[in-house]
């Protein structure tokens, strides 16, 4: 191998979750949660010094896949394995159900890939997992995942239980500490004790667990909305908590509320709704514009 | 090694559409270097296995060096008297993973490829490209076919589209593309897969075009 | 010594753009600040001339990065009786450079007493976006009719300019050229631009994520013959409304602790003290009685 000593002097750009008081000082300081894989890495490889900051694929002029050509001869186009492909995936846990969530428009730059193509997998009959931010990632991910869950139940007999998975996606995704999975990661499922539980993660592994979480390009919008609405959070006087059904009437609002603001998020959404009996899909539609 | 980092002879737009039955796939046959147009007959569908048809943009080396590849994997398959070649969603699914890989090497093939087929009734249609997305589609279009054509692919799919529909409409969008992409050139080539027919990939032939159209008459 | 009129005179704002902050803020820009985005119209806009006129159309999605800011403005601009402007980019540039010329025009005509030809407005335009280099952000389909016919213009952000029977701007530009060169004919009737004019748009609605909401349309036949169509087709309502209703019952929010400021009004304090009960019992006797 060539190149891994190079590799790991990347320093990613995505966003992860940082615990620091060294945040923010004045105008100069790492941006949090800063959307967009910029790729300075393709030409750090090639030359191994610092590198200006490349182009980033992520907008709609420059994404044609032919060279760029000003006079004669081809000119650089950087390469950069990231994509931002957009959508929103989410997921809600109740005292005895979960519900997990995504939208399946899968896009890149202004364009449209295609209309249907879900961010939900399901895992077995206690748990789904979802995901937004890169597809080829996301993909390669799952496909990790569910080799490690299969050799897992050989070994051990018995399907993998919801707090065991959440250890387990996070360990994979620090396993890439310095060539990120892009891929932002929520799990809906019952816990041992048949209660929802929820555990969101940042794209290197770090993660919590929760009872409600948003994530992709509708975060900003709808986590404080679910925050309010589904947990009441703030609230001096708490209505009871949601029904399932109340809660699946409140997955549709606030994705329909995405798709209104949100230009990632459209097309339709499916939504894995967990229960004592199993994982059941639903799905509804969303505007296409 | 010296990878690929940016694309040198490269093909633009392949457009991809599903008919009743089967499934469609377009292209020119110019290959570019940056805004030469140096080659004139390079042929950018293909076929692949029994049932598969491949179109690639991007860059002409690269989508041969695939090609290979996918030799490669079908050749194995024959020495090792397996059963019959692979399916194009095996096949779509195979090339995502080689793409996939090569771009987490930091050595990707800089190619957009439409990939389409039909196996035992399965009309399929799905795109790659060099980062490893994916995803199968009813149209797909690559390079300026997915701002310019695939709009007007998406208007005109419909599930009982008939085969001549659907040449007609592809047909009318590489003439579109023709107009207002300037990395094409006035002559394409079709491929079709049908369960019955299997696969039949054109000669290259000319479009008709007009321009007069839509110029200033004063 | 300045006199207070000098001082005020200085105060007084000249005509044009400001350019005192630009060197401060190319300082803090190298700093690292991060300059605030203005609103974008990511925007589809386009035109066509067809046998009796120019139809303009343009979707109504407002975009601000990724978030949209409005769904459903209005960018079909009003230039003169008999001239209309589509505007692409910083909706503020469009905005304020089609009502500048738009005003420029009237007093023309006033000045005149003819109609406006669509050159002038042109002409004017493109001057004004050169002289500002591309800074004013404003791609701009100008159409109208006037004495010599039917005109579409399309104008570029650094001032250069087009004439085509159909044109197209904006990030839906290419989903909607593709219509065009699809369907475009010679003599169009008016039904029939109108329709290829809303598929246009469309594409640029339902495959550019700049794109979105509704159909505007705008058909000039000639002066003082416009029918401006806002809101034409009415493609994406909202799909679901949630059934439980908010729960905000009063008291959710708890208050901590409260202080009440008398309202001053002139020199009259009115506190609670003050007040004085309102009558509020029958009047018994005395005063006027209508009986």
């Amino acid at each position: 191998m060539a190149f891994p000593m190079q590799r790991e002097l990347y320093l990613p750009t995505v966003p992860t979750l940082t615990v620091s008081s060294q945040m923010h000082s004045g105008l100069s300081g790492p941006s949090l949660g800063s959307h967009g894989p910029s790729g300075p890495m393709a030409a750090r490889l090639a030359t191994g010094k610092q590198a200006p900051v490349a182009p980033s694929r992520f907008s709609a002029a420059s994404s044609s896949s032919a060279a760029v050509t000003v006079g004669s001869g081809p000119k650089t186009a950087a390469f950069s394995p990231y994509v931002l492909n957009g959508g929103t995936a989410l997921a809600l846990a109740g005292k005895d159900f979960c519900i997990v969530a995504g939208d399946t428009r899968m896009s890149a730059g202004y364009e449209i890939h295609t209309r249907n193509k879900p961010k939900t997998y399901r895992i077995n009959d206690k748990c789904s997992i979802a995901m937004a931010g890169m597809q080829a990632d996301a993909t390669n991910l799952i496909k990790m995942l569910r080799f490690r869950i299969a050799m897992y139940e050989r070994k051990m007999g018995k399907p993998m239980s919801t707090q065991s998975l959440a250890q387990l996606v996070s360990t994979t995704l620090y396993r890439r500490r310095f060539f990120p999975i892009y891929a932002f990661v929520v799990i809906g499922g019952l816990d041992e004790d048949g209660v929802g539980s929820v555990y969101g993660y940042d794209a290197v592994g770090s993660f919590e667990r929760s009872t409600c979480c948003v994530q992709g390009s509708g975060t900003s919008l709808l986590q404080p909305v679910l925050d309010n609405q589904f947990d009441f959070k703030n609230h001096s006087i708490k209505p009871d908590e949601l029904t399932l059904d109340e809660s699946i009437d409140l997955v549709k609002d606030v994705f329909v509320s995405a798709g209104e603001r949100d230009i990632y998020t459209g097309d339709s959404v499916e939504m894995h709704i967990i229960t004592a009996d199993g994982v059941r899909v639903e799905t509804f539609d969303l505007k296409r514009d | 090694m010296q990878r690929t980092q940016q694309p040198i002879v490269t093909g633009t737009s392949v457009l991809g559409i599903k008919f009743d039955g089967g499934v469609m796939v377009a292209a020119d046959t110019l290959g570019s270097y940056g805004s030469l147009a140096r080659f004139r007959d390079l042929r950018r569908v293909r076929q692949a296995g029994e049932y598969t048809l491949l179109g690639g943009s991007g860059d002409y080396m690269d989508f041969e060096a695939m090609l290979e590849y996918v030799d490669e994997l079908l050749l194995e398959d024959t020495t090792l008297d397996a059963p019959p070649s692979y399916t194009p969603r095996e096949l779509h699914q195979y090339l995502a993973r080689i793409y996939y890989n090569k771009r987490s090497e930091f050595d990707p093939l800089w190619n957009q490829l439409v990939v389409g087929g039909v196996r035992d009734g399965d009309v399929f249609l799905g795109y790659v490209d060099l980062q490893g997305t994916h995803y199968e589609d009813e149209t797909v279009a690559t390079g300026y076919g997915s701002y310019i054509a695939r709009p007007l692919l998406r208007e005109a799919y419909r599930d009982d589209l008939t085969e001549a529909e659907a040449r007609k409409v592809l047909e009318d969008a590489m003439r579109v593309l023709f107009y207002r992409d300037a990395r094409t050139i006035n002559r394409i080539q079709i491929g079709v897969a049908t369960e019955a027919g299997g696969i039949d990939i054109s000669e290259p032939f000319e479009l008709e075009t007009d321009w007069t159209v839509g110029i200033r008459k004063h | 010594m300045a006199s207070m009129n000098d001082v005020v005179q200085s105060l007084k704002p000249a005509g044009g753009f400001e350019f005192d902050l630009c060197a401060r803020n190319n300082m803090l820009k190298q700093m690292g600040l991060k300059a605030p985005k203005a609103t974008s119209t990511g925007t589809t806009i386009v035109g066509l001339v067809y046998k009796d006129g120019v139809v303009l159309g343009a979707d109504t999605r407002a975009t601000g990065d990724t978030t949209v800011e409005d769904k459903n403005c209005e960018k079909i601009h009003y230039i003169a009786p008999n001239v209309y402007c589509c505007g692409a980019g910083t909706a503020a540039d469009t905005e304020n450079t089609t009502a500048l010329i738009s005003s420029q025009l009237e007093l023309h005509r006033l000045a005149t007493g003819r109609h406006s030809r669509v050159v002038t407005a042109l002409t004017l335009l493109k001057r004004m976006l050169f002289r500002y280099q591309g800074h004013v952000s404003a791609a701009l389909v100008l159409g109208g009719v006037d004495l010599n016919g039917p005109h579409l213009y399309t104008i570029y952000p650094h001032g250069s300019t087009d004439e085509l029977p159909y044109v197209t701007m904006g990030s839906g530009s290419l989903a909607a050229m593709g219509v065009f060169e699809a369907g475009w004919k010679e003599n169009m009737s008016e039904d029939e631009a109108v329709d290829l004019v809303a598929a246009a748009i469309r594409a640029g609605i339902f495959n550019d994520l700049g794109s979105g909401s509704n159909v505007d349309v705008t058909i000039i036949r000639g002066v003082d013959d416009v029918e401006v169509r806002r809101g034409y087709q009415i493609l994406n309502p909202r799909p679901y409304a949630r059934v439980r209703p908010n729960d905000l019952t009063r008291g959710t929010t708890t208050i901590l602790s409260e202080t009440r400021t008398p309202i001053h009004a002139g020199h009259v304090e009115y506190t609670n003290e003050d007040a004085v009960d309102m009558e509020t019992s029958p009047v018994e006797s005395g005063g006027p009685s209508s009986s």
